[in-house]
């Protein structure tokens, strides 16, 4: 433990005088690059090395010479003694479906496996202002549709604490990236858990934020009132000081009118006065060891100061089938825009065929079989006949959770529960059962389901060596709060261990390990 | 279980040509999906109800010219092009 007393950057004031936390990985690095002990070109190197040697398939695309180049201009600046920017130097890795111009940004689909964006989402636009260090393009499930990273057409993601487990998804590569020590950190997206579940998975922090506090811009949709970026980190600081350079309002995105105060600058504040609700509903179906895990991660808090009590939320339980129908309607209406025209898989033209042969054709062969299934559910709800029955259903009931959710934070200020009702599953375990796919989301979609914020921080280990997750949802734009119970819980009790599956890398002789990496 | 028109009628709104084999196995999981999702029937719910959105309200932009992207830039990933146009097979 170290307390954190240089003038690094513009944290500097909220993290001053806290002390660290074992797995913080962004200001050590940064003391690193200041105190010169390794420069940043030398740190990327060290990253950029591993993931090349790594056999977990967290990325699909390393960027080295831009990563390089950026290294080059955060030492320039460090050798001119010039203050830098929180995340500035720090390698990090961006789910696949987020725009990077000139750099491929393919959803892990054959449809657009040569995409080449022409702008860049403003998520990694504001972190590439900072010179963050992109190492590279994480996998994922194709077109952010999947639990388990399964469904990329660059094939699975493992996960660092059992190559033969998932990492869960759909940011799975993200997840295994930061987890494993490829990167300090990354962003992945959230429709009905998708950072969450992976951050469970693979030990880390994620957190969903409100809709509306990150801009949507450059992130190719998947179902739009439901998506949103956010971080993946090894801490609670790390994600807080992620969070703070990425929720920002966005002219570019019309939804993305607010953003929640400083995260950093609440780390550390009392939890005197805070109440926590138990969500009953959220533990339909855990595993024991899952939901003993998450209720001793309540007394802990308890310790800390926060009151806890009971509540219910009664329509948690029908989450899933008000997410799928309106998440699926959403994407085939979204993924409509793929015709082999524009952008994207075209295949190879046959002389008898019609305009829209081709198109049917392009869609066919471009997509796969999951985002095939979720097109023709999506169809099928809004199609005449079905629509009231399915999507207006499905709509109007998405209110009443909402107004449940929101019913039950008036009372406390959070809810608590798992956020996967199992540790990492076995690799092929869900298969082809389109159901059983579904329900490995039900203890994360009624927050995307609200547009409210929710986390999931590491809180235990199952017997067979695999992290448990516990889930925080908050009120809308009270992103800080949680991850304060997150850093709290971190402060109050042992760190998940480190996955086997860890890059041992060093920097200019400076082995990252002595940092607590 | 759909019938077989409304199956076609179904593949021609989602703009998908199977083959035979997927077919029958798309179907089977459309099914499935359907059954789950059927679950919502159980639930009543005020017929004045409007659909939702997860913001109170929306904010538009002002509607005012603003750059946009340069017609190369827009083709750079067209796979048939000519210098100002996307190239596609004829409509009619």
């Amino acid at each position: 433990m170290y307390m954190m007393d240089l003038p690094l950057y513009g944290t500097k004031n909220a993290s001053a005088g806290l002390p660290s936390h074992k797995k913080d990985r962004i200001l050590p690095l940064q003391r690193l690059l200041l105190q010169k002990e390794c420069s940043c070109r030398e740190l990327a190197k060290a990253y950029l090395s591993a993931a090349e040697k790594s056999p977990l398939n967290a990325y699909v695309l390393l960027t080295a010479e831009k990563a390089l180049e950026t290294a080059d201009r955060v030492d320039q600046r460090i050798a001119k003694g010039e203050t830098l920017a929180s995340l500035e130097g720090i390698p990090m890795a961006l789910k696949d479906n987020l725009s990077t111009e000139g750099i491929p940004t393919t959803c892990c689909s054959k449809m657009l496996k040569e995409y080449i964006p022409v702008y860049d989402a403003t998520a990694w636009k504001l972190l590439k202002e900072q010179n963050a260090l992109l190492l590279g393009k994480a996998n994922m499930d194709e077109f952010a549709m999947g639990s388990t990273c399964e469904t990329s057409c660059f094939g699975s993601t493992l996960n660092p604490y059992g190559k033969d487990r998932v990492p869960g998804g759909s940011s799975g590569g993200s997840a295994a990236a930061v987890a494993s020590g490829l990167a300090a950190y990354s962003l992945g997206t959230d429709t009905g858990g998708s950072i969450r579940q992976p951050a469970s998975f693979c030990g880390l922090v994620g957190i969903k934020p409100t809709y509306g506090a990150v801009s949507r811009y450059g992130l190719i949709a998947h179902a739009s009132s439901f998506d949103q970026i956010g971080p993946m980190a090894a801490s609670a600081m790390d994600a807080a000081i992620v969070l703070d350079s990425i929720a920002k309002p966005d002219p570019m995105d019309p939804t993305c009118t607010g953003a929640p105060s400083s995260a950093v600058k609440a780390l550390g504040t009392s939890l005197k006065g805070i109440r926590i609700g138990i969500l009953r509903e959220g533990f339909q179906g855990s595993r024991q060891e899952i939901r003993d895990a998450v209720l001793k991660t309540a007394k802990v808090l308890e310790r800390m100061g926060a009151h806890t009590e009971e509540c219910s939320v009664p329509l948690l339980t029908e989450g899933l089938q008000i997410y799928y129908v309106l998440a699926c309607a959403e994407a085939s209406s979204n993924l409509g825009r793929y015709d082999g025209i524009r952008y994207g898989y075209t295949p190879a033209p046959k002389e008898e065929e019609g305009w829209r042969e081709r198109i049917l054709r392009a869609r066919s062969e471009g997509f796969g079989r999951e985002v095939k299934r979720r097109i023709l559910l999506g169809t099928f709800v809004l199609s005449a006949g079905y629509y009231d029955a399915f999507y207006r259903k499905a709509q109007a009931l998405r209110r009443s959770l909402t107004q449940q959710l929101k019913s039950a934070l008036e009372s406390f200020d959070c809810l608590l529960l798992p956020t996967t009702s199992t540790a990492a599953f076995p690799l092929g375990m869900l298969g082809s059962d389109a159901v059983e796919n579904f329900e490995a989301d039900f203890c994360t979609v009624a927050a995307n389901c609200a547009g409210l914020p929710a986390l999931s921080f590491p809180c235990g280990i199952t017997l067979e060596g695999l992290p448990i997750g516990a889930q925080l949802i908050g009120k809308a734009f009270g992103e800080p709060l949680l991850l304060n119970l997150a850093w709290q819980y971190e402060e109050a009790s042992s760190p998940v261990p480190m996955p086997p599956v860890f890059a041992e890398k060093t920097a200019g002789g400076v082995s990252l390990g002595k940092l607590g990496l | 279980m759909l019938i077989p028109e409304e199956w076609s009628r179904l593949l021609s709104l989602a703009n998908l040509s199977l083959s035979e084999e997927e077919k029958l196995s798309l179907r089977a999981d459309l099914e499935a999906m359907v059954a789950f999702a059927e679950k919502l029937g159980d639930f009543s719910y005020p017929e004045t109800e409007k659909d939702t959105s997860t913001q109170s309200s929306s904010e538009l932009r002002p509607d005012i010219l603003a750059p946009s992207l340069k017609q190369e830039v827009v083709l750079q990933n067209a796979p048939e092009k000519d210098e100002a146009f996307f190239l596609t097979r004829g409509k009619f």
